[in-house]
């Protein structure tokens, strides 16, 4: 008995001992457990971005650029969709909440849901991060305000200014050019037309498509030139009146002359020629006012439409009007280049590529350094690579020497396959900040589709460029965007060209140049 | 090792061997040997005699028909066919050659058959030895217009549109033609003056530059022409090349004969004096565009470079495709509506009963034909000989 009392207390303190061991074992393991999940959650912070759905991106969670931004910046990504229609409610309703759990938006601005000035305003209420601190001189915003004309986020960060968004630009070419007239071809061809050389040719080639049934459907439905008010660059009469005088109504319809004088165009009587030009066309319905207020949307699906109703419009680029998956339609119409007016006045307008809102950081978020990290990581140039073509290797690859761009250059990026026209879940398809350098922007290789937008777009853009004005704009002379002024003469110009004021009254006349006058003073 | 594991790895490497050998054969198997391909030339019926009406009311079982093309007349050629057989769709793309070939073989290395019909020239002899002769690609030639079909030549594939790679100039900067022979153009008075698209990039000017090098021997006569003196060519060297070498550094390339024609013929246009462009492009002057051939020339004008229009192999919508080809014919007759959008300036009917699109019949045309034969032995040197001069000559 006594030896296995003996026996009991020896496995007795074995036990204790083996107990004790094991106890400590799981306390030190249960501590290193909760450090190392600490620390992994330090090092994998997950960052989430609101996007919006787009049809070009497949899948934003498990694209091939979250994962590379997820690679290079050791933090965790993921998207939250915003319903497309529902972007200024999901805005408003985010930035005021405590806790929207959202550290970047990337929302595409096309319907200018968000403008420069609200998202100032914006950042002024303390709603949008003032990113100015963070942007270091080793930063990738601070390299490309350097390298790029962004008049505006240059000067902010110069001189210390709160900037509250990432930019998102276009450098190619073809961002440079303000707006191009594509016609109808199957109509010129149809009525045995030629393509107008000026303005005279526009007029009778306009009268044909109002009176000739050039879609052949037995009505007179055609509306032979359209113009819309929802931008610039589909107001098809600023293209008209560049065949009188330089119209350039982003930087304020102000330009510089060969003797470097200041030339203000809306007080010039050239331009007031251009005016009466352009009533007439519009008094005789050959420039229709049916689409004038539409939305760019809208204007899409006009021009889209099956029953072939539009004769011409003009745009920056053709996909702004036709769909790119739209073969037969893109193939329909034809550049027409800038109009020789009857003083022989034949311009395009080149414009600086300003940058658009391309992502910023609302106020609640909670990973604020993060986010901008991740942000300005993808105004690198590596990044800006991935998120214009997708894999290296895979999607493009450097061109070699003697290949062509689309600008008929020699290309510095060839294609293999080609993102921007299909779904796809290699990058954002443009969302997001983003920044091409220009000299790979414009070098990249034609595919090989007479479809292709860039290609039509770059072959156009080549036309237009020949009639740029030498001297360069008047920007910076006075402060010209956007101000009442400009906005004053917007509507002095519908005004003239709908007949609402008589253009050829001169008392009328004389009043908006009083008006716009006293602008200046 | 004993003998019984060596019996064991041998057969494991017999099997192995097999696997391979009919893994490679799969991989690589021409059209005609593909079972698939079998089964589907079988229910083809390449021969049929089927009317028009017939073979709609099959397609009309079909789905939407996918065109590959060169040429953008194709979309004006599927608008009024829709309208003439209701019911029947056609999805036209419109590619450049090259890619065409090579997007049909890679279809079919993916097993992909939605491409039905194919409109390209061969310009390099690879729609024959790529598509045609290896059966990825099928002629179809509906036998009642057989008869009135100027070309019948297996290796062209169905020629339905006669064509030329030209010499054009901006009529509005010149009266007449500014050279006479071909060799003008190395002279210094057209530097920056002559715009060409890039032979790797354009199927037909890659058919016209391998031209003029597989016709050295003429152009060795027209230089010592035109220069009066004996060409003395280095060894390794032909007339040709040494024609592209010279006369390269005045050209300004680009990518397509599209941008040729808008170079040459805009009205506003001073830069471009001269232009190698596909002649279809001609029917742009209709529309206001400054362009002239060149119909006479030494040693030669032009290089005839035809359309021909073929079946893809494995097409899912065949009756579609040989109504459609019907059609592009101009049907039974050749005045159906189809074969419109084909029969402008700068074309040459493909039927015997059908005027020439052109002015000028083909005949009086000083014309090279392409020597296919030269050009596809010789593709990997011509490319390379092209690389060179583009990376010397491409604008910066």
């Amino acid at each position: 008995m006594r030896r296995i009392r003996k026996q009991l207390r020896r496995i007795n303190s074995k036990m204790i001992l083996i107990g004790a061991v094991a106890i400590m074992l799981l306390l030190i393991s249960g501590i290193s457990y909760w450090v190392f999940i600490l620390r992994t959650e330090d090092a994998t912070k997950t960052i989430t971005i609101a996007v919006m759905h787009n049809d070009y991106v497949k899948n934003y969670n498990t694209n091939y650029y979250t994962q590379w931004l997820e690679d290079k910046s050791g933090y965790n990504i993921q998207f939250e969709y915003v319903m497309n229609g529902y972007e200024e409610e999901y805005l408003n309703t985010m930035l005021i909440s405590e806790n929207s759990g959202i550290d970047a938006v990337f929302i595409n601005n096309k319907d200018k849901i968000l403008t420069e000035d609200k998202i100032k305003s914006l950042g002024r209420q303390g709603l949008i991060v003032d990113i100015s601190d963070y942007i270091t001189e080793d930063s990738n915003y601070y390299r490309i305000s350097k390298q790029y004309k962004m008049n505006g986020i240059a000067k902010q960060i110069a001189s210390d200014e709160a900037v509250y968004f990432f930019p998102n630009m276009d450098t190619t070419r073809k961002s440079q050019n303000f707006q191009i007239m594509w016609m109808n071809e199957g109509w010129l061809k149809n009525l045995g037309l030629q393509i107008p050389r000026t303005t005279d040719e526009l007029v009778r080639v306009l009268e044909a498509f109002k009176q000739n049934d050039p879609n052949r459907n037995g009505k007179q439905d055609e509306l032979p030139m359209i113009s819309c008010e929802e931008n610039y660059y589909l107001q098809s009469y600023n293209f008209l009146l560049n065949a009188f005088i330089y119209n350039d109504p982003l930087n304020g319809r102000v330009f510089l002359d060969e003797n470097g004088k200041l030339v203000y165009a809306f007080q010039e009587n050239n331009f007031r020629e251009g005016l009466s030009y352009c009533n007439a066309l519009y008094k005789n319905n050959l420039l229709s006012n049916s689409c004038f207020y539409y939305s760019e949307k809208q204007l899409r699906e006009l021009v889209n439409d099956p029953k072939d109703l539009v004769g011409c419009f003009t745009s920056k680029s053709i996909s702004d009007v036709i769909y790119s998956n739209c073969p037969d339609i893109l193939a329909n119409y034809i550049q027409v280049p800038p109009l020789v007016g009857p003083d022989g006045q034949q311009y395009a307008v080149k414009v600086d590529s300003e940058p658009k809102i391309g992502g910023y950081i609302p106020g609640n978020s909670k990973h604020k350094k993060e986010a901008f990290e991740i942000m300005d990581l993808m105004l690198s140039s590596e990044a800006s690579l991935v998120a214009e073509f997708g894999e290296k290797g895979i999607d493009w690859t450097y061109s070699e020497s003697g290949d062509l761009s689309t600008y008929g250059t020699q290309a510095t990026i060839t294609t293999i396959q080609y993102l921007s026209d299909k779904m796809q879940n290699k990058n954002f398809a443009g969302s997001g900040p983003l920044v091409l350098d220009k000299n790979i922007a414009n070098g990249v290789t034609w595919n090989g589709n007479y479809s292709l937008v860039e290609y039509i777009d770059a072959r156009a853009v080549r036309t237009y460029e020949s009639f740029y004005r030498k001297e360069e704009g008047a920007q910076n002379t006075i402060s010209l965007a956007n101000d009442n002024r400009n906005k004053y003469i917007d509507n002095m110009i519908l005004n003239f060209i709908k007949g609402d004021i008589r253009i050829s009254d001169n008392r009328q006349w004389e009043n908006y140049l009083d008006e716009v006058r006293n602008y200046y003073e | 090792m004993s003998k019984k594991n060596r019996i064991i790895i041998a057969g494991i490497l017999l099997v192995m061997t097999t696997l391979s050998i009919t893994g490679c054969v799969a991989h690589g198997n021409a059209g005609s040997e593909n079972e698939e391909m079998k089964d589907w030339l079988k229910t083809a019926e390449l021969q049929d005699h089927y009317s028009a009406e017939e073979l709609y009311q099959k397609a009309l079982k079909e789905d939407t028909l996918v065109v590959y093309s060169v040429s953008s007349r194709a979309f004006d050629a599927k608008e009024t066919f829709e309208k003439e057989y209701p019911g029947l769709t056609v999805d036209v793309r419109d590619i450049r050659g090259d890619d065409i070939i090579k997007t049909v073989l890679s279809n079919y290395e993916n097993n992909d058959y939605s491409c039905d019909l194919i409109i390209c020239s061969d310009c390099d002899g690879s729609l024959y030895k790529e598509l045609l002769e290896p059966g990825l690609a099928y002629s179809y030639i509906p036998w009642d217009i057989s008869n009135h079909l100027r070309e019948n030549d297996e290796e062209q594939g169905m020629v339905f549109l006669g064509e030329a790679m030209m010499l054009i100039y901006n009529d509005k900067l010149f009266k007449t033609q500014p050279i006479q022979n071909i060799w003008e153009m190395t002279e210094k008075k057209f530097k920056g003056k002559i715009i060409m698209a890039s032979p790797l990039s354009s199927f037909s000017t890659y058919g016209f530059c391998a031209t003029v090098i597989a016709e050295s021997e003429i152009m060795k006569q027209s230089y010592e022409e035109y220069f009066g003196e004996a060409m003395i060519i280095p060894e390794g060297k032909q007339a040709g090349e040494i024609f592209w070498e010279m006369v390269s550094p005045n050209i300004v390339f680009t990518n397509s004969s599209d941008e040729v024609m808008e170079g040459v013929g805009s009205f506003e246009n001073t830069d471009y004096w001269l232009g190698v462009m596909i002649s279809s492009k001609l029917r742009y002057r209709e529309l206001g565009y400054h362009l002239t051939p060149i119909y006479n020339l030494e040693p030669f004008a032009a290089v005839y470079t035809p359309n021909s229009v073929s079946i893809a192999g494995g097409s899912q919508n065949i009756n579609s495709a040989k109504l459609f080809i019907r059609y592009l014919l101009g049907e039974t007759d050749g005045k159906g509506e189809g074969i419109l959008p084909f029969t402008t300036l700068g074309t040459w009917s493909a039927r015997e009963d059908v005027a020439d699109g052109d002015i000028v019949p083909l005949s009086q045309l000083d014309v090279k034909y392409l020597n296919k034969k030269f050009i596809y032995e010789n593709r990997q040197n011509i490319i390379e000989f092209w690389e060179t001069i583009l990376k010397e000559n491409v604008t910066q």
